[in-house]
């Protein structure tokens, strides 16, 4: 055994110096100028290279096509057919938005005198009557997740609203009120999800912020442990505030398919797994599908390569840590799971806290301390943030800790029996409507469906003009409906169905079914678009419309 | 042309009697070392390049590495910690001082609360003591004097726009209008033309970050790769955090002893390839001075730099004042080099917590805020902030707040803060024992002292109800002043108790500081910043830690 390994090594060396021979032989015919330079060259080249390759996942053909076709639009001709359809889209985007400002008066000056207390609570009573949407009626898809103006509700909100107008936990000597209420909302929360004992975490303005902000944290704590360019792996249905988060905190992103059940494919992300990785997501329930993702099982892949677990419950936050005692079956996804190590949860959505509240919870101050900010030698003082913001607003903090301690445990367990119910009602309900397909399992509250008959963005926009608003989805073409406290009723349910069943059927009997709706036309030329910049460009049309003055304000 | 012509000629020549020198010297060597050697030397050089990237210098990344080491030892760890957990337990009691309710709730309540036991409960956790800052005896914090009659119109509007959210512009179309005419006064004010253009956001802070962001973003597209900001040191916090979080290198300028101002010219020796963006403020938090705006602007313009001028402060101040009078310079919009300000709304604005503004010269640097994904599967996603969902309550309560005063009342607020300051500073320069530092002109008095312990001073003013925030390198004080110490009596009050506390403080002079005003001190004194650190993360568990009570009939 020892000769022939022996024998082996010798073989092994001998051939090395061969090679080496030969490598020798073919380069002294090379000019040793032409050789340092190509190999410091060739270096450099496949150092830039792989850096680009690195930077998304994108599939490299694609980018090369985006990349020539933002060439392109350096072409004079080209560029100014670009320039004449993005006016175009300009022109509709801001009609589009502007059309419900009806009497096109804008302030675009501070008025000298102060504005009568009369005067403003009108003005602001006929902005706000503006919305033509049925919100109270359940016309519409999330938004607001309870009743509109429910009388109790809101008198309870605006007499904390007079004493927490002006509080701000930046300053918990000043307002110990209010950092006690945050403190508390998080302890509430924490033991929703069966956090332990040393369960910790903040408040933030909204879903996106809390998902950002596990992001920082993972990525803060992959540096310090001297990753220099961590990865994070995500579902492709994970929420678009990972993706920003990597673009904001230069986070590499690993995107992983999901089955046709629309769950994570668990195995592709455990093969996407290296030792850069600084976090794994998992949705519980995801956005576009509402389909509850296999978080046991990444839960094991982040304890099994000692890999942070972040799970996003922004959506169904308050609906699925109820939906056990709602007499509905959910799969385990919080803190029991030993590899879960942080969870994102929105209080503005199903806790029913007005807009601008979310959580963000860890399962020990080892990840949140990654989260917060010192700076320690600022000449203003130590100064120490726990979340993005500098100054907080204190009132959302008391709104948020208010309504959860007047709903209490048997509301929400009450209203999650209504909503998951709806949602069970509509989702059995979308097979039988011929042409449409189901899309994922609807296993909380969002109900999605696509069709391979029709296009099913002309359902949207056909509905619409019914006054139900929905909310598109791409890869594939889908809609889903997001059903909320306000749709917990049988008559909305049954209402939406007879709807959408007649729009099916006048779709499927069109001559382009349903090609031609303005929806379909948007989303069929972003997909068709390889350069993703001028899909950009039109997004910021959008935005710049949504703070432009109409166009016949004085 | 035959100049030219002859100059390539010879730079050829000598490139290839160059390149024949380097082939004579390099032909005796072996092409396959050469070869190992070269491929070798150029990983070498990129890894040292990759140091160079690392937004650390090299002398803190050896000052970081030593005290690891040094902390490393069980016995300096054993005596950290035991330091550590002490400061824990002081912090611990400062902060649940004032909690003697009796109450934490830990879990959500079996049966909902009644809304006036829930309203009940808010007051008692109103009511927990606290200093007065409605009698103008806290420094910053509520700017606002919360008059009834204003409440009133607020608590109408919040009713109307609790659930309001501006991610949905066809949704809540009066909320979205109401954001943009909000950014077009404002444009307004700061004198930005037609072009100008901006967003609302939850607070200076964020105002700050979003434009770090959009000028990171610009400097990437233009193909730096380690983007820069040249930073006056008496800059905000937030673009530290900024930095932090968008990975962009700080090139820190200290501000002049004289003035507390930066110095223009620093600042342009400052200025390479990579300079994403230069900063200057107006007025600056620690000591209240303006930067040259001016100046900068000019330095700012000639090399094609974005400045950004922070008026978290000042930016509801200065537009109100009438410039000769109150010899303010120039610092907006009608400066070239001016792209991006900041300015606060929920500050000297008078709104409530949670907005302030962040503005753009033109959109070209606005588009580079927003955020668009565009391959998302649900649907193509955008965003102005860096919030997905925001409260519309907020924008609705600017909005009404602008409204409900106008410019003649902020002009007339202006007048009473800036005279209030300037009252107090004069007070201040009049006690021998305090040094002023900067101008202290504005909203801002911002003094040291190198007679008496400056700590002792705060910790004695704060049991007098007085709270002022504290400074450090140099170690100081400083009021912000709000509408709340424009009433009447508060100036004379509080001077002629900083006049009894210094006396006081003249006559003992042996005693020390005690509370948080000490541990200022001593953390000053610690040259393992990581430690300090650890400080400030205590600090912040314990906001939101249980009170001791709890524990204690936890265990009963």
């Amino acid at each position: 055994m020892a000769g022939k390994l022996a024998l082996y090594k010798d073989t092994v060396v001998s051939n090395f110096w061969d090679l080496w021979d030969y490598l020798n032989g073919k380069l002294t015919r090379v000019n040793p100028v032409v050789l340092v330079v190509a190999s410091v060259g060739g270096t450099y080249f496949l150092i830039k290279l792989r850096r680009l390759l690195r930077r998304s996942d994108r599939p490299i053909h694609k980018r090369l096509m985006g990349y020539v076709f933002s060439w392109l639009r350096c072409i004079p001709q080209v560029q100014r057919k670009i320039d004449q359809e993005l006016s175009k889209t300009r022109k509709e985007v801001v009609d589009s938005i502007h059309k419900y400002d009806t009497e096109r008066v804008f302030i675009k000056e501070l008025p000298y005198d102060a504005t009568n207390t009369e005067k403003i609570l009108q003005t602001a009573k006929k902005y706000e009557q503006m919305g033509t949407f049925g919100v109270n009626e359940g016309r519409v898809s999330g938004a607001v997740y309870t009743a509109y103006q429910a009388e109790d509700h809101l008198e309870l909100l605006a007499e904390v609203f007079k004493s927490y107008a002006y509080s701000n936990p930046l300053h918990p000597d000043v307002f110990p009120g209010c950092r006690k209420m945050e403190a508390e909302v998080i302890r509430i929360v924490a033991n929703l999800y069966s956090g332990p004992p040393d369960a910790c975490g903040t408040l933030t303005t909204g879903g996106t912020e809390s998902i950002m902000l596990a992001c920082l944290a993972y990525r803060n704590r992959a540096q310090a442990r001297g990753i220099e360019e961590p990865l994070m792996i995500i579902p492709v249905t994970a929420h678009a505030a990972f993706d920003k988060a990597a673009g904001l905190f230069n986070i590499r992103v690993k995107h992983i398919p999901v089955d046709k059940d629309s769950r994570v494919d668990v195995n592709a992300m455990k093969r996407a797994i290296t030792r850069d990785t600084c976090m794994l997501v998992g949705s519980a329930p995801n956005f576009p599908t509402g389909t509850v993702d296999n978080i046991l099982a990444i839960s094991e892949l982040g304890r099994k390569y000692k890999i942070p677990v972040h799970v996003d419950c922004c959506l169904g936050g308050f609906l699925v840590p109820f939906m056990m005692d709602a007499g509905f079956n959910v799969p385990v996804f919080d803190f029991q799971l030993p590899g879960v190590t942080s969870i994102s949860c929105d209080t503005h959505k199903y806790g029913y806290a007005p807009k601008g509240s979310s959580v963000i919870l860890y399962r020990s101050p080892e990840y949140l301390h990654h989260q917060y900010f010192s700076i320690t030698e600022w000449p203003g003082g130590i100064y120490a943030t726990p979340t993005l913001s500098g100054s907080r607003s204190g009132l959302t903090i008391a709104l948020t800790w208010a309504t959860l301690l007047h709903f209490g445990r048997n509301e929400y367990i009450e209203r999650t029996k209504k909503i998951v119910g709806a949602a069970q009602k509509l989702a059995a309900a979308i097979p039988k409507i011929p042409g449409l397909i189901l899309h994922g399992k609807a296993d909380v509250s969002v109900v999605a469906f696509r069709s391979e008959q029709f296009n099913i963005y002309a359902v949207s926009d056909k509905l619409n003009k019914l006054g139900w608003n929905l909310n598109t989805l791409q890869y594939p073409d889908a809609i889903h409906f997001c059903l909320t406290y306000n749709q917990a009723r049988d008559e909305v349910i049954n209402a939406f169905i007879k709807d959408l069943e007649n729009v099916c059927k006048e779709i499927a009997a069109s001559p382009k079914k349903g090609n031609d709706s303005s929806t379909a036309a948007i989303y069929g030329l972003a997909a068709q678009i390889p350069d993703k910049t001028l899909v950009e460009d039109v997004t910021h049309v959008f935005l710049d419309a949504c703070y432009a003055m109409p166009e016949k304000g004085h | 042309m035959e100049i030219a012509k002859n100059f390539l000629l010879l730079s050829g020549e000598t490139l290839q009697i160059f390149a024949h020198l380097v082939e004579k010297q390099l032909q005796d060597i072996e092409k396959s070392h050469l070869l190992v050697a070269t491929l070798f030397l150029t990983f070498v050089i990129t890894l040292f390049g990759r140091f160079r990237d690392a937004r650390k210098s090299i002398t803190t990344v050896v000052k970081d590495k030593f005290f690891k080491v040094v902390r490393s030892i069980p016995y300096v760890q054993k005596k950290i910690d035991e330091e550590i957990e002490k400061i824990r337990v002081d912090l611990s009691h400062s902060i649940h001082a004032s909690d003697n309710s009796g109450v934490f709730c830990s879990k959500l309540p079996e049966m909902g609360m009644k809304t006036e036991q829930v309203v009940e409960m808010a007051d008692l956790y109103t009511k927990m003591e606290s200093p007065k800052y409605l009698e103008g005896r806290v420094s910053g914090a509520v700017f606002s004097d919360e008059s009834e009659e204003e409440m009133k119109v607020y608590t109408e509007v919040f009713k109307r726009f609790a659930w309001s959210n501006p991610l949905w512009p066809k949704l809540f179309p009066g909320v979205r209008k109401m954001e943009a005419e909000v950014i077009r006064m404002c444009c307004d004010l700061m004198n930005g033309g037609e072009e100008a253009c901006g967003t609302m956001s939850t607070g200076g802070s964020m105002s700050i970050i979003l434009a770090c962001l959009a000028h990171r973003n610009r400097a990437y597209k233009r193909g730096v790769t380690r983007p820069e900001i040249i930073l006056p040191s008496s800059a905000h916090a937030a673009f530290y955090k900024a930095a932090e979080l968008f990975c962009m290198h700080v090139v820190q300028i200290p501000v002049e002893k004289k003035d507390h101002k930066v110095d223009p010219r620093k600042i342009k020796k400052s200025i390479n390839k990579n300079t994403a963006m230069i900063v200057g403020s107006t007025p600056n938090f620690p000591y209240g001075s303006m930067d040259d705006i001016e100046t900068i602007s000019e330095i700012a313009y000639e090399y094609d730099v974005p400045l950004h001028v922070d008026a978290c402060l000042g930016g509801f101040i200065l537009p109100f004042l009438n410039a000769s009078e109150y010899e303010i310079p120039k610092f907006d919009f009608r400066l070239r080099g001016v792209c991006s300000m900041s300015a606060d709304t929920h500050k000297y604005g008078l709104t409530p917590k949670g907005s302030s503004v962040v503005l753009y010269k033109s959109k070209e640097y606005l588009h580079n805020q927003y955020f668009c994904h565009t391959d998302w599967q649900g649907g193509i996603y955008a965003s102005p902030t860096l919030e997905g969902s925001r409260a519309g309550v907020n924008i609705a309560l600017c909005w009404a707040t602008m409204l409900y005063h106008g410019k003649s009342s902020y002009e007339q607020k202006a007048r009473a803060v800036v005279d209030t300051t300037r009252k107090i500073r004069d007070g201040i320069k009049n006690i021998p024992e305090f040094k002023l530092q900067g101008a202290s002109d504005i909203c801002i008095v911002s003094f040291t002292s190198d007679k008496i312990d400056i700590h002792r001073f705060q910790d004695m003013m704060n049991r007098r109800e007085w709270q002022l925030s504290a400074l450090q390198f140099p170690s100081g004080v400083h009021l912000m002043v709000t509408l709340n110490h424009t009433k009447e009596g508060v100036v004379e009050e509080f001077l002629s108790d900083c006049r009894e506390v210094v006396k006081n403080i003249v006559d003992n002079p042996s005693k020390k500081a005690e509370g948080a005003a000490a541990l200022y001190g001593m953390a000053q004194k610690i040259p393992d910043r990581s430690i300090v650190r650890e400080f400030a993360n205590a600090y912040l568990d314990t906001c939101y830690s249980e009170p001791p009570f709890v524990k204690k009939t936890r265990l009963e």
